[in-house]
Parts: structure tokens; sequence; C-alpha cells
């Protein structure tokens, strides 16, 4: 054991209680809700905020207090928890006792300076069930901050505190803070108290009631509206859609929304539970509609309007309750807005919809908060949640999408309707004229006006028609565009690894050539850096295919684009390497789309196959064509070496290649996956049409006539 | 017989005759240099070999469904402090997200280098780790352990309060499995080093 004179201990000076309450807690709103959560922690039924004189006209008499009517702290609770920085006490219980059962949120244990961002002074007033007497503790952060600026070294825990018993009523039980001191330009206005409202409504899930309740309520002397106001989430109202899935964890069944093509409706699927356990979602959606007649209501304010809210054991973990009143600099935690950038606009954004989702403490283990707060620990689990989040939202645009196209319907029928009106009206107009002579004066001002509004409604005709061609060509740029912010990332990603492999043999040749030790090396590197200067050059073309008039949209034939191809442009190729060629077309007809992309498909798939088939005697390429729906579906084939069972979906990533040995650099099958999406198309892995032997891919585009 | 130093590359895109790997192999030995292209082969690989001289030359992008470098170092950090990592990526810095900088930081890897560095650059990288390796307690501990007679080796050299007896060998694997046993070894090891060098005649 050390000799008491040769040992150090830490101290805390009295700075410290800033660095724990107002720098540590990020606006007034957060410290409220911190206390806010203490109080839920103290099996709290209820709890009054109660703001008296906090206005601009306060004069230094401003008080904010937070009362509740939990379980109280004795003494000893004050002395030995309360008044210990970072107490563990919660942490070792996860759960208050029964009827509660509620998960402890406080967890850190240091939410009880979130008063110091409020005022400089608070009172707690606090006396258990059961106890004839209540205990006040004053706490002067004035005194601390006075003491900070001293020159001699106060410590944090130097600092007396005063305290006195007062009587009470048996009966009474809970915890009063009151803060005061508040200074005078941090006013409280209307709108802050308003927003305060917002946030503490989001605290309990709405529809994971809490039995027994929390109920929250605001009291302000100097605002009618929070006379005395209970915070309660308000019902949703106006949205368009409402679904509701849930699980069962006997059948291990997870339910998922999912868009029924047929019905064109959300249906409701059953999978295989997930890695991060059950979960419930109840989600809202406002479509084009249901959002005007929100904005009406509630005057452009869309705050309630928030995207994917998580709430574990009933009570909100995410988004954190961190006021941000500029929804754009709101963080994206589960990468939603994101996601809109990166793709299309049909997607749904979190202006569009409300949801929330019930995950549990026991139910769902690996989903834990980061210890900032901010987000959950990312993980596996965390990754496969915002997944599945993003999937039901994915399943939302499917009817936004389904939904614009049936307005686009209705407005096409309704104004070819009225043309159609018109031109009755006109003929009966002549009908009337030739059999009433005499009226032709009177009919013929009708008349003059009825051709002009068959004029004008077939000027309104062609013109929308322009617009909407104008409106497609433009999406489709602007497509394009947008995902060439993807590609840059993986293109210079693709661009930094070639050159490093070059680089790295470079080198190796600058060090150690001439030694014969290494000449097998130095051929094999020769080769490479020449297939990799190959590779790089191919990348560049497929970057600089987005610049100029490449992005422009044309009229094709695909059947005759396709046996030019494989008949004209390929054939020598196919004949060198011995390849059998199938094609078969079945549907003629015509898209409008980018012919350079569908062409790089081809190409790429063509020369992927070319190489799987480098060690088949018998070698074939089969492919085929035909309209299903409203889709052209091509199914393309090949007898060689195949896909390894458990890479079908690896096969579409930038690098990834079984063909090294040929030069294959593992970009041709991420082309023709970008470009078929840039397509609005899709391609998958089939089951092959030669097996045991083979691969097959799917590739699917939407085929709409109108265009 | 000291062990030798042993390097893992985990790349989904490197070759086994990458100039690099040629070169740590004509440098460290060929059976010490092991190429996996997928991370999670490379995690077991290391959970075999928790009591070896490990240096990890981690790439950062795995490929679909393997686990990246932050979750991979994390990984690796849960089961011993004792492999030196390397993070070799061909992402542009500043596109590294904060989280896995924290990551790599509070798990502590001991470098990160683009993919486009000068081989010899890498080769540094390693030979400080592997320089690191070889100053380590455990490994000096271990370079004096092999000059004794395998007698001596293989009894007890040690037995503990509760009854347990421990060998030299035994003694390193609690230091690189960082036991309570191995850390308070490890520190009075240390404390007795200086002791003597700062009492004895000063001569190394």
């Amino acid at each position: 054991m050390p000799d008491s004179q040769n040992i150090l201990k830490w101290r805390f000076d009295v700075n410290t209680f800033r660095l724990l309450g107002r720098e540590l807690i990020t606006d007034r709103i957060t410290a409220v809700y911190e206390l806010v959560k203490n109080c839920y922690d103290a099996n709290a039924k209820k709890v009054t905020v109660s703001f008296e004189n906090v206005g601009k006209d306060a004069e230094g008499k401003a008080v904010i207090t937070i009362e509740d009517d939990g379980h109280g702290m004795s003494f000893e609770d004050i002395r030995d928890k309360w008044m210990v920085v970072g107490t563990a006490s919660k942490r070792t219980e996860l759960f208050s006792p029964a009827p509660f059962n509620r998960r402890y949120v406080g967890e850190k244990g240091i939410g009880r300076f979130a008063v110091d961002k409020l005022g400089g002074r608070v009172r707690i007033i606090t006396n258990q069930a059961g106890s004839d007497k209540r205990l006040v503790v004053v706490i002067d952060w004035d005194e601390y901050e006075r003491l900070s600026k001293e020159p001699q070294l106060e410590l944090f825990t130097d600092v007396p505190n005063d305290f006195h018993w007062e009587k009470a009523p048996v009966e009474e039980q809970g915890t009063i803070l009151e803060i005061s001191s508040i200074p005078e330009h941090e006013v409280w206005t209307d709108l802050d108290i308003r927003r305060l409202e917002r946030e503490l409504e989001k605290i309990v899930s709405p529809f994971f009631p809490l039995n027994p309740p929390f109920n929250i309520w605001i009291k302000s002397n100097e605002n009618k509206e929070f006379n005395e106001k209970l915070i309660q989430a308000e019902t949703v109202k106006f949205s368009s859609h409402e679904f509701s899935i849930g699980f069962n964890i006997e059948d291990g069944v997870q339910e998922t929304l999912a868009f029924d093509k047929d019905k064109k409706a959300i249906a409701i699927d059953k999978i295989p539970m997930k890695s991060f356990g059950p979960v419930k979602l109840h989600i809202f959606y406002f479509n084009e509609k249901a959002k005007k007649k929100y904005n009406a209501a509630y005057k452009n304010d869309d705050y309630r309007v928030d995207g994917v809210k998580i709430y574990r054991d009933g009570l909100i973990t995410t988004p954190f309750a961190e006021f941000e009143q500029n929804r754009d600099k709101k963080r994206d935690i589960l990468g939603i807005e994101k996601r809109r950038w990166s793709s299309a606009f049909d997607k749904i954004g979190t202006r569009e919809v409300i949801g929330i989702l019930e995950i549990t403490n026991d139910d769902n283990p690996e989903i834990r908060d980061a210890t900032n707060r901010q987000d959950f620990v990312d993980c596996k689990e965390y990754r496969d949640l915002k997944e599945f989040i993003i999937a039901q939202l994915n399943v939302l645009s499917e009817l936004k999408k389904h939904e614009r196209d049936v307005v686009k319907e209705e407005v096409d029928s309704a104004l070819l309707k009225a043309n159609i009106e018109i031109k009755e009206f006109e003929s009966a107009i002549a009908d009337i004229k030739r059999e009433n002579p005499t009226l032709k004066t009177a009919l013929q001002p009708l008349l003059k006006q009825a051709k002009q509004i068959d004029r004008s409604l077939k000027r309104g005709i062609q013109q929308q028609q322009k617009e909407r061609q104008e409106h497609v060509r433009k999406e489709n740029i602007y497509l394009s565009l947008m995902s060439l912010q993807d590609y840059a990332i993986h293109i210079s990603h693709a661009v930094r690894t070639a050159l490093g492999k070059v680089k790295r043999r470079a080198e190796f040749f600058k060090d150690n050539f001439p030694n014969p030790k290494y000449d097998d090396l130095f051929t094999d590197y020769s080769i490479e850096i020449y297939e990799e200067m190959a590779n790089l050059n191919r990348i560049i073309d497929f970057m600089l295919s987005y610049a100029g008039s490449n992005i422009d949209m044309e009229d094709f034939n695909v059947r005759d684009l396709l046996i030019d191809l494989f008949e004209r442009a390929y054939r020598p190729e196919f004949e060198a390497e011995n390849i059998q060629i199938q094609v078969e077309i079945k549907d003629n007809f015509i898209i409008h789309a980018n012919k350079k992309f569908f062409e790089d498909i081809i190409e790429n798939l063509i020369s992927n196959s070319v190489k799987a088939l480098r060690n088949e005697s018998n070698k074939i390429i089969k492919c085929t064509g035909f309209i299903e729906n409203d889709h052209f579906i091509l199914y393309f084939s090949d007898n060689g070496e195949g896909i390894i069972p458990g890479d079908e979906e690896k096969i579409f990533e930038m690098y990834h290649t079984t063909t090294a040995d040929l030069g294959g650099a593992g970009v041709g099958l991420y082309i023709v996956k970008t470009r078929a999406e840039s397509l609005k198309g899709s391609i998958s892995v089939d089951r092959s049409e030669f097996a045991p032997k083979g691969a097959t891919f799917k590739i699917s585009f939407p085929f709409n006539k109108e265009i | 017989m000291i062990e030798p130093v042993q390097i893992l590359i985990i790349h989904d895109d490197m070759s086994e005759n990458d100039p690099l790997i040629i070169t740590l192999k004509e440098k460290y030995g060929d059976e010490n240099v092991k190429l996996e292209k997928r991370s999670s082969k490379g995690l077991s690989y290391i959970h075999n070999h928790l009591t070896s001289k490990l240096i990890v030359l981690l790439d950062f992008d795995l490929g679909q469904g393997e686990p990246h470098a932050p979750e991979v170092i994390e990984k690796i950090r849960e089961e011993t402090s004792l492999i030196y990592v390397i993070i070799i990526t061909a992402k542009q810095f500043s596109s590294i997200s904060h989280e896995a900088l924290i990551k790599f930081i509070n798990n502590e890897a001991l470098g990160i280098i683009q993919s486009t560095a000068d081989i010899k650059d890498v080769v540094s990288l390693v030979d400080k780790a592997a320089h690191e390796l070889d100053t380590r307690v455990d490994c000096v501990l271990e370079q004096w352990i092999a000059k004794r007679p395998k007698e001596e080796r293989e009894k007890p050299y040690l037995t503990t309060r509760s009854g347990e007896t421990y060998t030299l060998d035994d003694l390193i694997i609690e230091i690189r499995k960082e036991t309570e046993l191995g850390q308070r070894m490890e520190r009075g090891i240390l404390q007795l080093a200086i002791e003597q060098l700062t009492n004895g005649d000063r001569q190394l």
C-alpha cells in the first residue's frame, strides 16, 4: 500500500458545473426535455412544466417549475445519488418497479444538470410517500459562477448547498424543481413554449399507451393557450393512407408492406423475422392531396409530418430531442432523404410520412443508443433495420407513382371528354339552326364561341402533351445527373484502385528490374499493367458517356437494335470464339429511351458471357425478349461456368470479378446494373436456362406506350 | 525458436502476386504473409491466432455482406489489443465518415494509408508495427524464454495465491490475452526492469 503522502487525487474545479450543464445540454428545450425524462424515471404519472413571468416584461421575476408526482427523494437519495455526479444507481436496474415497469431513460446521471441551462438558482422540494415532511435543497448556480471567477482554486465538491425540512401532508409525494434567476435576455416566447410542446408530445408513443400513464402538462400565466394544457400527441389528421404492421414471435414472422401490382394497392406480406428482431410500424402517408389539405389546416407548418421515429418500450429514442427549427438541418439518421437525393422522383421523403416504429429492449437488444445519443450504435442489425424502414417507404413510393399515373389518366380523359362534349354542343346548335333558320343570327355568336372553345381545348391538350414530354425529358436528364453523383464516388474509388495496382507494379519494376529471380513476375506485371490501363480506359469512357448529348432520349426499335448487335456488330467475335447465338425477340416495338445505355447493357452482358464460356466446348448465348404487361422483359443466358451460389447480388458490385485472369475488372456487370437503373429498369439473376450449367439474367424495363 | 511476425492482409481486390505481397514475403518470409479476400474469414483467422505476433493490413471496403474495416477493427478489439492494424483505402480521406474515423482511433489503428501509396511507405508502417511487436514485454519475455532449456520452460514457474501454477509459456499466453494475471505480470516486469536499470551499474 503506498504511503498516504504519496498519492494524488482528482479534484473538480468549480467550473465543472458549467461543463455538465449549460455546455453539455445544447439548448433550453432539450434541458426541459431531460428534466421531464427524469420525472419519467421517478415513476411520475403527471408532470407539470410551469412558466411564470418568462415573457419579455418579466423583470427578473421569471420562474420555471417542473413538478411531478413521482416517488420523490429521501435525504439519502439527494445526498448519495442526486448530488453525486454520474451516479450509476439507475444503471444497475433496467426497469422501474411494477406496476410501472418503465425502462430507465436517464442512464448517465447528468440530466439533472440541465437546470443550469435554464436558470441560475434551483430549489428542489421533494418528499416521499408516507413522510410528513418535505426536504428543500437550494442550489445557487450563480454562486458557483461567482466562485469560478475567483482567483483562488475553488472545488466543485466544496461549494456548500443549503437544505432544510418543512412539514408536509403525509399523502403528498413527488419532486418540484423551481428554477429562478433566469437571465432577463432568456425570454421564453409563446413560440418557444409551443416548440417545447411539440417536442414533449413526441416523448411517448401514441400507439403504445403507457399504463400507468405519463401525462405532461404545460402551464403559463402569460399565455391563455397554456392556461393548463395537457400535452398529447395529436391524432394524425388528413393523412391519405394508414398502415400498420406487426409480427408473430411464435411463427418467427415479421409483417412487411408490399405493393400488389394487380390490385394497385398496398398489402401486408409476411417474411421471416429479421436480424434486428420483431418490430411494429404504424405509418401514415400523405399524398399530394392530403398534403395540401394538411398545409391549409396547419398553415404550412409541417413539423408534424416528420418521417419515421423510433420508440423503445413506448418512449422516444430517435430522432433524439435536440431542437432544430430548420428542417433541412435536422439530422437524417435513417438516411431517408439521402436516399431520395440519390434516386428517383417517386421516392417518399420524410415530409410525406409519419411513422412510429416500436422496438423493445427485450426483443431488439442489438438496437442500442450510441453514447452521444445522436444515433444508434452502428452494427449489422441496425443497418438491417434501416434497410427495412427504407423498404417500407419504397412500397409507399410505388403507391405514389401509381397515384400519379391515375391522376394523369383522369386529366387526360377529362380533357378528351370535354372535347367531345363541345363537339356535341356544336352539332346540337347546328341542328337547331337547321330546324329554325330564324334563330341563325341569335345562335351565330354561340357557335363562334363554341368553336373557339374547341380550338382552345385542342391547343390545351397539345400543350399538355408537349409539356409532359418535356417533363419526362427533363426528369430523365435530371435522373442521369443525380446518379452521376453516385457514380463519381464509385468511379473515383475505381480509378484510385486501378492506379494503385498499376503503381505498385511499376514501383516493383523500378526497384527490382532487372533481376532474373523475378522474370516471371515481370512478365505477369507487364500484362496486368496493360490490362489495368485498358480497364481504366473503360471506366473513363463509361464516365464520359454522361457528358454531352449521350444522355438524350431517342426512339428506337428494340428488336432491330438487338439483331443488329448480335448478328452484325458481334458476329466476328462470336465466330472467332465459336459461340452459337439464339436471338428470339417476340414483339416488334419502338421504345423511347437512351439508346447508348441500352447498347451498353447488351455489350457488357455479351462480353461477360464470352468470358464465362471460355472453358466450354459447346458455347451458346441466348437472348429472348417479349412484352409482359407494361414491361419489356429480356432474358439473357449462356451455358458457361455460371454464378457461384450466394454471389447473385455481389456480382453487380464494382470490382467483383471471377475472371481476373482474363482481364475482368468487375466493371461490366456494374455498368449493366447502373445503366438498367438509369433507364428505370432492373436486372436480377434468374434460374439458369441451361441449368445445372450457365447463367441467366432477367432484365426488365418499364414500357410506357404513351411515351 | 522465436515466433516470427505474421502479416495478414484482408483485401478483396488484391492478388497473391501483388508486388506489395511479394515485397512483404521477401522481407518477412513466404509462410508469414497471408492474404484473405473475405473479412469474415480474416476475422476467424485472427480468432485462431490470438497469441501470435500478428499485423493486419486491412482494406476499407470489403464487398457486400462482409464486415467493413470499422466493424472488423472493432471485432478484433473485442478479442485482443495486441494485434496491430493498418488501414488501406482507396477512399478520399475526407470522404471517410467521422464515425469510421472515431472507430479507427478508439480501436487503436496503427495507421491509415491510401491504396495508391508507395509500397515502401506501406512496408515502413509494417516495419514500425513489427518493431513495436518486438519490443513489447510479451515478445521480449518470449525471446528470453526461447533461450531457456526445454525442461525449464515446462516446469511450474509461478504459483498464484489461489494455487494455480503457470509455466513460462503459460505466462506469455496470459500476457497476450491480457488477463488480470497477465497485466499484473507485465507491470511487475517493467517495474523490475526499470529498477534494475536505475540501481545497477548502468550497463545494458
